[in-house]
Parts: C-alpha cells; sequence; structure tokens
C-alpha cells in the first residue's frame, strides 16, 4: 500500500490539471458540504463529489467557462439524487424524495430551549421543507443567483424566487417570534 | 407595481435579484408604504443571519485517496475513438440513443430528462474501478428540432455500428492472440455459421466404444474463432425472458453451437460486469424445465459455448426487475448469474430465495462442459472461503438438505486441509498437477490443481491491527450468535501480544467505539475481554456508519507492512442505513485500496445473508468464514488465524488453456461465481480473490478426453492403432505440444503491489486409475461428489451416495483434527436425508 502524499502530484505544468486543481481548492468543500445536506451520509456526499471532479476532466477545455459552480452544483445534485433514488428504489425522480430524509438538524422544539443563536438558526432551517432548505442553502451559502440556482434544480426563476421568499419569510416570523420570547 | 408582504420580488429585492427596472419600482413602492418598509428591513436582517449561519457550517473536504484521484490526470481510455464517436452521437439525442444490433444502448428515458446530465452509453470497454465515471454529454445544449437529428442519429449510429464491432473484434483477437496449442485462424475456414449437414455425415464414420452414439462434432473446429465469436457478438440482445428463450431455441437447432449461452451485460454505474448466463443443455424439443436432464441422460457431446457481450447502459434496476418476477423460477437451476447478482436481488426483492426465512443464495447453475476450439481458455477467480461448507454441515446437522445455491463445490473441497508440496522459491504460491480418471464418469478425466500458499510462523506474523466490527443489533441475542463471537474473539486475544493493537465498534441503530485500538499486551487483553463482556445485544442494524467508524479506527492505528483488518461478525441483517448493496460495496472497495481489509465472519442462522457477506469480504480483499459452532471458530480464528489475517497474495487469477489434440470438452467444477473474462486474466486492474499465509486452494476439471483410452482393450477391427476420435481434430494446432493436456497459468500480485506476477506451467497428459490417485486427490473427489449430489448437478454421471461414501472412507488420510470423519458423517446423514441411495 502506498501510502499517499497529498502534493505528490507537485506542480503541474499543464493548463487543464491546474484548473482541476484550483476548481477543487475553491469547490471541494462547499460542494460536499451541498451534496451532505442531500443524502445525510458523509461518505456518500463524498463520493458524489469526487465523481462531479472526474466528469470535470472529461469536459472539453472552455466547455464550463463561466457557469463553473453551476455545473459542478447541477452535477452533484442529480448523481446525489441518482444514489437516493437507488437507494430507495423508486423510479420516477421528484422532490419528494428528498422528504424521507429525517433532517439531521435538531428538533425546533430543541432550539427554543437554547439561548444560542446559532442553534436557533440551526433549527428554524431544519425547519423547513427540503425544497425551501436546498434552496436557502444555494443561495445563501452557496452565493449563487436565482438563475444559476433555477439551472441547477431545474425549477423555474420565478419558482425559485417564491421558494426562497417564503423561507425568508417563515424564517424571519420565527427569528421574531424567538426575539420576543428571549428577554433582552 | 402591486406589492404585499408576501410578494417574491421583496426578498428578490433584498438579495438584491432584481433588474434595474422592477428594482426601481419596488424601492419606489416602498417609499410608499413603512410596512413594506419594515417587512423588508425584517427579511434583510433574516437573510444576514442566515447567511453568517450558513457560512459558519464547516466546508467538509474529500478523502485523501479521493483528492489525489481527481488529481491526477484521467486513464487513458482505451477506445477513445468510440467514445467520441458515442459523444457526438449522443449530442444529437435527447434520450435513447440509436439500436445498434449486438451493441445494445437502451435507457429507460427518466420523466425528467433535463434535470439529469445527458448520460453516455458506455461504449467502451469498461474502465478501470473505480476512475472514470460516465463520459457527459454537454449538459446545457438542448436539442429542438428532432427531424434534422434523426438523420443525423441514423448516420452516426451506422458509423457507430462500424466502429463497436471493429474494437470488439480486435479484442475478440486479442483474447486468442497469445494460445498455445491453437492459432487464431484457421486458413480456408468457412466464416461464421457453419451448415449442420456436414458435420452431421462425419459423425456415421466409426464410433469408438467409449463415446456415446449421438455424437456431434464440435463443427466450429474448422470455423475461425473470431469470427463465430464475432457474429455472436452481433445477436441482439433479449429484452425479456421469452425472447431470451426464443433466441436460445433458435440457436439450439443448430447443432452446431448447441450449448450454454452466456450473456454479460454492464452496469456503468456499478462500474461492474453483471453475468447474465443460461444453462442450456440441448434437448429435443428445446428449452423447458421439464425436460431438465436427469441422471442418466447427458448433454450431447461437444457442447459449445460462446459469450457474446452486451454493452447495455440501462438502469440496472429496471432491467433486474423484469427479468426477475414470475418468469424467472421457470428458468430455475438453469440460470447461472454472475456473482453481482446479489444487486439485483437488493432491488427485485427476495423473489428467487427458497426458504421462508430471509436467507438469500445467489443462483448458480453448474458449469457446462466447454470445447477448448471455441473456448479454448477457462478463466476465473481464487478464493479461499469456506463458507459454504460450515452452511451446509448446519442444515444437515439440522436435518434438512441444504438449498443447491448453497453448495458451493469450491468452498466445500477447500475446507479441508491437503498434503500439498510447500511453496518455495520466488513465489509466494506453489502449484501441482494430479490426473487420474474420472471415478463418477467412465472416459473422464479428473484434473486436480492444487495451490499452497507460504506458511507463516506465528512468531514471524506482522504486528497486527484489528479493530472488531460486531454488530449488537437484536437479532444477534441468541447463544449462536453474540455469545459465540466473543467466545470466538476471546480465543483470537489469547493468539496476540503487545505488538498488537484491538479496537472494538459496535453497531445496532448507530454505531459506537466500545474500545479505542488498545496494545494487547497482558493488561490490554484483559480490559478488551472485559469490554467484550459488556457487549448486549440491542435493536436495528446499521452496517455501513459502523464500518465506517471502524475503518476510521484502523486508519489511524494503520501499521505499515502490517496486518491491518476490520473483522466484521455478523449475522448479516443489514436493516438500516445503505441498503443498496452497490453503495456499501463502494465503501468497502475504497477503504480496501488503502490497505485496510475486510474480513467477514457470519453467524448464526436464519437470518443469514449469505450472498451479502460473501461478497463484502471479497470486496474488501479479506475472507468470509461462517462460524457455526466454538469449533469452527477455533478453526477459523485459532489455528487458521495467520491465513485469516495475513494475506500472502492477492488478486489470484487462474486461467487453464485446454489442448484440442487432448481434449475434446472439460468442465470446472464450481468457481461458478468466480469466472472471469478471458481477457481479465492479464488485466490487473481486474480483482479477484486473496489468499492468505499457509491457504490452500483446490481445483477441479473434468475433461473428456479427445483421444479414447484405449490401453487394455482388444486391438479394434475396423480401425488400425491410435484410432483418433470419428471428429475431424482440430486443425488449427500449434505443433510441438501433442503430448499436453494444459496449460496452467497463475497470477498474483504481493499484497502491496499493484502490479501482477506469472507463473506458467504446461501439464503432459497421464494414464492412472482412480484408485492409483494419491489419498488427498481421492478425498477431493469424494467432497465434490457430494457437492455434485446436494446440488442434483447434471453432471453427477452415475454417481450414488455409497460411491460418495466409500470413496471418502478410503481417502481418510490421517486426519489429524477429524474434520474427515465429520465429513463422512455428514455424508451419510444427506444420503439418509435424501431417501438413501
Amino acid at each position: 500500500m502506498e501510502p499517499e502524499d497529498l502534493n505528490a502530484c507537485g506542480e503541474s505544468p499543464d493548463p487543464r490539471a491546474r484548473f482541476l486543481r484550483d476548481a477543487l481548492d475553491q469547490y471541494e468543500g462547499p460542494l460536499v458540504r451541498y451534496t451532505l445536506a442531500l443524502t445525510g451520509d458523509l461518505e456518500t456526499a463524498r463520493d458524489v463529489v469526487q465523481d462531479a471532479f472526474l466528469r470535470l476532466w472529461e469536459q472539453p477545455a472552455g466547455a464550463v467557462d463561466g457557469h463553473l459552480a453551476q455545473w459542478l452544483f447541477t452535477v452533484c445534485r442529480n448523481r446525489a439524487l441518482d444514489v437516493q433514488r437507488k437507494a430507495r428504489r423508486m423510479s420516477p425522480l421528484t422532490d419528494l424524495a428528498l422528504d424521507h430524509r429525517p433532517a439531521p438538524e435538531p428538533s425546533p422544539a430543541d432550539a427554543v430551549a437554547t439561548r444560542d443563536a446559532a442553534h436557533q438558526v440551526e433549527a428554524l432551517l431544519a425547519g423547513l421543507p427540503p425544497n425551501q432548505r436546498e434552496v436557502v442553502r444555494l443561495k445563501f451559502q452557496n452565493q449563487l443567483s436565482y438563475q444559476e440556482i433555477a439551472e441547477i434544480t431545474s425549477l423555474s426563476v420565478g419558482n425559485v424566487g417564491f421558494l426562497l421568499h417564503t423561507a425568508l419569510r417563515t424564517l424571519r416570523k420565527r427569528l421574531e417570534h424567538l426575539e420576543r420570547e428571549t428577554p433582552a | 407595481m402591486k406589492l404585499s408582504p408576501d410578494s417574491p420580488e421583496l426578498t428578490a429585492y433584498v438579495l438584491g435579484e432584481l433588474p434595474p427596472g422592477q428594482r426601481a419600482a419596488v424601492e419606489a413602492a416602498l417609499a410608499e408604504s413603512p410596512e413594506l418598509a419594515a417587512e423588508v428591513r425584517q427579511l434583510s436582517l433574516a437573510a444576514e443571519m442566515v447567511r453568517e449561519h450558513l457560512a459558519a457550517e464547516p466546508a467538509v473536504r474529500l478523502g485523501t485517496g479521493q483528492r489525489l484521484a481527481v488529481l491526477r490526470p484521467p486513464e487513458a481510455v482505451p477506445e477513445a475513438r468510440m467514445s467520441l464517436i458515442a459523444k457526438l452521437a449522443g449530442f444529437f439525442v435527447r434520450s435513447s440513443s440509436a439500436r445498434s444490433p449486438g451493441f445494445s444502448r437502451q435507457r429507460v428515458s427518466q420523466p425528467d430528462e433535463r434535470k439529469n446530465l445527458q448520460r453516455m452509453p458506455d461504449a467502451a470497454a469498461q474502465p478501470p474501478e473505480g476512475g472514470t465515471p460516465n463520459r457527459e454529454a454537454p449538459h446545457r445544449r438542448r436539442v429542438r428540432a428532432p427531424w434534422i437529428w434523426g438523420t443525423a442519429t441514423a448516420a452516426l449510429a451506422a458509423l457507430a455500428l462500424t466502429l463497436t464491432l471493429w474494437p470488439q473484434r480486435r479484442a475478440i483477437e486479442e483474447d486468442f492472440a497469445t494460445l498455445r496449442y491453437q492459432h487464431q485462424r484457421t486458413a480456408g475456414a468457412p466464416a461464421g455459421a457453419v451448415k449442420s449437414e456436414e458435420p452431421l455425415s462425419r459423425s456415421q464414420a466409426p464410433v469408438e466404444a467409449p463415446q456415446s452414439p449421438a455424437v456431434t462434432p464440435p463443427a466450429p473446429a474448422t470455423a475461425n474463432l473470431v469470427e463465430e465469436r464475432l457474429s455472436l457478438a452481433k445477436t441482439p440482445p433479449p429484452q425479456s425472458v421469452p425472447q431470451l428463450q426464443t433466441l436460445l431455441e433458435s440457436r439450439s437447432s443448430n447443432k452446431a453451437s448447441t450449448g450454454t449461452a452466456y450473456f454479460y451485460r454492464m452496469d456503468p454505474d456499478l462500474g461492474r460486469r453483471y453475468g447474465l448466463g443460461l444453462g442450456l443443455l440441448p434437448q429435443a424439443d428445446g428449452l423447458s424445465a421439464a425436460n431438465a436432464p436427469t441422471q442418466g441422460e447427458e448433454p450431447a457431446s461437444g457442447p459449445v459455448t460462446w459469450t457474446p457481450e452486451l454493452k447495455d447502459a440501462s438502469r440496472l434496476s429496471d432491467q433486474a426487475v423484469s427479468l426477475n418476477e414470475a418468469e424467472l423460477p421457470a428458468l430455475r437451476g438453469r440460470l447461472m448469474l454472475g456473482r453481482e447478482f446479489q444487486m439485483f436481488r437488493g432491488i427485485g426483492g427476495d423473489a428467487l430465495a427458497e426458504s421462508p426465512g430471509t436467507e438469500s443464495y445467489a443462483p448458480i447453475a453448474d458449469n457446462p462442459f466447454k470445447s477448448p476450439t471455441i473456448a479454448p481458455l477457462s478463466t476465473f477467480g481464487l478464493d479461499v472461503d469456506t463458507a459454504s461448507y460450515a452452511n451446509v454441515r448446519r442444515f444437515l446437522r439440522e436435518g434438512s438438505l441444504p438449498p443447491p445455491d448453497a453448495v458451493r463445490l469450491e468452498e466445500l473441497i477447500n475446507y479441508f486441509r491437503y498434503d500439498y508440496p510447500p511453496a518455495r522459491g520466488d513465489h509466494p504460491l506453489a502449484a501441482a498437477v494430479e490426473i487420474a480418471e474420472c471415478p463418477w464418469k467412465e472416459g473422464h478425466k479428473l484434473v486436480r490443481v492444487a495451490v499452497q500458499a507460504r506458511s507463516v510462523d506465528r512468531a514471524e506474523r506482522p504486528r497486527a491491527n484489528l479493530v472488531f466490527l460486531l454488530d449488537v443489533s437484536g437479532s444477534m441475542e441468541p447463544e449462536n450468535k453474540l455469545p459465540l463471537v466473543k467466545r470466538s474473539l476471546r480465543l483470537l486475544l489469547d493468539r496476540l501480544t503487545e505488538r498488537d493493537s484491538v479496537g472494538i465498534v459496535t453497531y445496532a441503530g448507530e454505531s459506537r467505539v466500545a474500545l479505542e485500538p488498545t496494545a494487547a499486551s497482558e493488561s490490554g487483553r484483559r480490559r478488551i475481554a472485559e469490554i467484550l463482556e459488556t457487549l448486549r445485544a440491542g435493536s436495528g442494524t446499521a452496517g455501513s456508519a459502523g464500518i465506517q467508524a471502524a475503518y476510521a479506527l484502523a486508519t489511524n492505528q494503520f501499521i505499515p507492512g502490517g496486518v491491518n483488518r476490520v473483522l466484521l461478525c455478523t449475522d448479516g441483517d443489514f436493516n438500516i442505513g445503505i441498503t443498496d448493496p452497490a453503495e456499501l460495496h463502494r465503501l468497502i472497495e475504497e477503504r480496501a485500496k488503502s490497505g485496510v481489509f475486510l474480513s467477514v465472519l457470519g453467524y448464526g442462522m436464519g437470518n443469514t445473508k449469505d450472498s451479502t457477506m460473501e461478497l463484502l469480504a471479497d470486496r474488501g480483499n479479506g475472507n468470509y468464514a461462517y462460524v457455526d459452532s466454538f469449533a469452527e471458530a477455533r478453526k477459523v480464528l485459532g489455528e487458521q488465524l495467520e491465513g485469516t489475517l495475513v494475506t500472502v497474495a492477492k488478486d489470484v487469477k487462474v486461467q487453464v488453456e485446454f489442448n484440442p489434440a487432448r481434449v475434446r470438452s472439460y468442465r470446472l467444477l464450481g468457481y461458478e461465481n468466480r469466472a472471469l473474462r478471458d481477457r481479465d486474466f492479464n488485466d490487473d486492474t481486474k480483482d479477484a480473490g486473496e489468499v492468505g499465509a499457509g491457504h490452500q486452494v483446490t481445483v477441479l476439471y473434468e475433461i473428456e478426453p479427445a483421444v479414447p483410452n484405449l490401453a487394455g482393450t482388444d486391438p479394434l477391427r475396423y480401425q488400425g492403432q491410435g484410432a483418433e476420435t470419428s471428429d475431424t481434430p482440430p486443425t488449427n494446432l500449434k505443433r510441438g505440444h501433442e503430448d499436453e493436456l494444459l496449460l496452467l497459468k497463475i497470477r498474483y500480485k504481493t499484497p502491496e503491489g499493484s502490479q501482477s506476477r506469472l507463473m506458467e506451467q504446461p501439464v503432459k497428459e497421464v494414464i492412472r486409475d482412480f484408485d492409483q490417485a494419491s489419498a488427498d486427490f481421492r478425498f477431493s473427489a469424494a467432497v465434490a461428489g457430494y457437492g455434485m449430489l446436494l446440488r442434483q448437478s447434471p453432471h453427477r454421471g452415475d454417481l450414488t451416495w455409497d460411491r460418495v461414501l466409500r470413496i471418502a472412507e478410503q481417502g481418510l488420510g490421517k486426519d489429524r483434527e477429524g474434520y474427515r470423519a465429520e465429513f463422512v458423517d455428514l455424508a451419510r446423514k444427506a444420503q439418509t436425508l435424501s431417501g438413501g441411495q
């Protein structure tokens, strides 16, 4: 077994390789984080992301210029959903598939008890339906535009806007609620 | 603009997503309405909080191995040209690609096609494991004018077809390029299918006594090897079982190529080959379970096998389900499915399970006889699993006959210790071949290949880093499960020293590290034993999370050059977590690549997922043993501990080439689910089994000789001395090896290596009575016979239980541990249970 050295490949003069490396450095973490939210399982998420990058190699040079992030997120999303589907033996792919996955975050009831703002937000996010949650992540965590999110999730831009608005309103209402309950 | 708190424009405004025109309109509206403005402020704050919170969430990286895999340039794909054409073809096609005979690229279209990136059919030969994914057409450009693209598609399809067959031809040619006994092509041989008239007339030539009268010579003997294979490759794949039957019936009417058909299907997602084979023994009225040959009948001599390879990118689950349902039981016993069939089962349900419990076995049909003129090579991976023997023993002890599919011949034979010549010199393996007459078929021979692995002294065993992964789910409560696990592991502990370390991870519903890796010194062992004691059976089983934790522990304590292994002790029921075997396997393979192997110890009954566990061990580069008693535990974790722990050779593959001048047909006993493609033998990226220190592996072939053994008979009246068979001998033989029976080749890799090494040995024919063979030889034949009777194998000839018992008793030898005597007992039991004859 060869102990693997992170820097084994060294600096590659090949522009493709450098491109891949940059893409990896920039998007590896966010992609795994995003995919993890979809699959619920870290190792699966990592496999999916690795797969996506390997496919990036396959793209002809310049094919993803200008929309790299969108491309990567889309590939990860589709693959993650495929994996979920296989695991669940469901043929029609629906966003409902995401519903069955238990939310990893603690329930809203737990959050009320804690004083920590972070926990509160987390709990509130957990309370959102999965499709809203996903869009929230894409927007607020990965800074993607409505248009990009629409492409990634195959929803219309209007749809995306609606989901984000609903989510934000819900969050706002609940945060307000908590604020009132918490002594200043 | 009429806005209300419900309007999505508010959020879009907050997030800066509005085009300038709309933006101005919103601002105007906000200026007029304080409530709206307040709402927008609140939304803004909420957005900030969410952004902050989500930014704080840690971004997780890929594993080291994964990163490296990505950063290395992709491997050169063999049929790169093909894939380019495929890419272009796919570029113009929305969903289902063009159908081309012999090269199937069906896809079941998904309802939301657009969401999935265009998946390219895997046109090329299967790329190496774990690396290259499907080729994707650029996803953005969707096609809108079908009619133009229809024409383009047709043109490209034609081009694709030509280019597909070209690499296939090349591949087939490569298969046969380096044969020892045959030339690839015959001068003046007719290409393609052979007319049936000619061969029949030839069969009227003088027939020698030992052969059966209805001799159909292998007519393809004069055909071009490559052409024959290629013509079969062009056959369109059947879409359903009735079509499959029709196809086989049509071929079976062509006397020249009756026999057995094997189809292989590839699932590019899983990166593995799916073997779907149909055993068809030629009968007068075609394929029908009712006409299954019973004892006494035999396949027409000279049956032939062919292997068209179908590349099929359709979704595994869809195909599997359509094949698994009601139709399949009609083919029961005749259907041979590759090892990966277990995945079909996971998806299609236990449609084929025999017993009411949740036992599951992959159906196996015995390897048929094959003709060396069509299939000169027999290729498979070696394996040292012995679980089937213990499993069968369990059934017999409980008073019932085992389901035929639980009986894996090679595992029965490999259960026993034999006196094989030790491995000396460079190679960690030594192979010896013994030949004698076959005891269950007059005129046939039995060839035994004996492989012995190098031993390792207890003292020189490398340091061990072991993590026990224990199933403590509710189903493990009975005495023969968790309590037996504990006793087994204490046995193992006794043989460890302070150089070794032990960790324990339990899983049931959730995983828990019960013990961090602890050196097995005196006090350490006490502590480990204490922890073992405290374990209780709980509820639920989440297999995969526990495995991750176990691997993590093992990786942390990794000993370079040592034994790093996870030992999974379970009854096989993975109820929660990743139920898809494919995902689990990938997980395990990934870990195995990093040097942490996995061995599986199966305990208990009723819940045993035999096929799952065997596959897990396979993927994990480890072995699978079934522990049904403390005695068995003593064997696996005591006497044969070094074998269980220390691998001396991995990815061990065997390839035998038979000499058509001497071998009319041959049959491999067992190893059905270890079959490899001929060209996989030289392909180092293809996995095979691992062999542990001191292990032995036995391989048996039954041979139908081309030259009848007339020694001791009266001189023939109608023919001169040295008469050949009535068949025309193959005309493309190479000179110089006429007295050889076969060429034995073994490939293996050292445990840390990635390049295989080759051992090669031609074997001369030998005439020897069965009774003159060694005791070990005769005993292993008895075990094979026991297996064949239990499976009701169509090839058992005139074998009876009495005969099996007699042979076994005469082959007992020293039998120090008493395993052979126990075998005789079991055989007697089996005889009684089968109605005794």
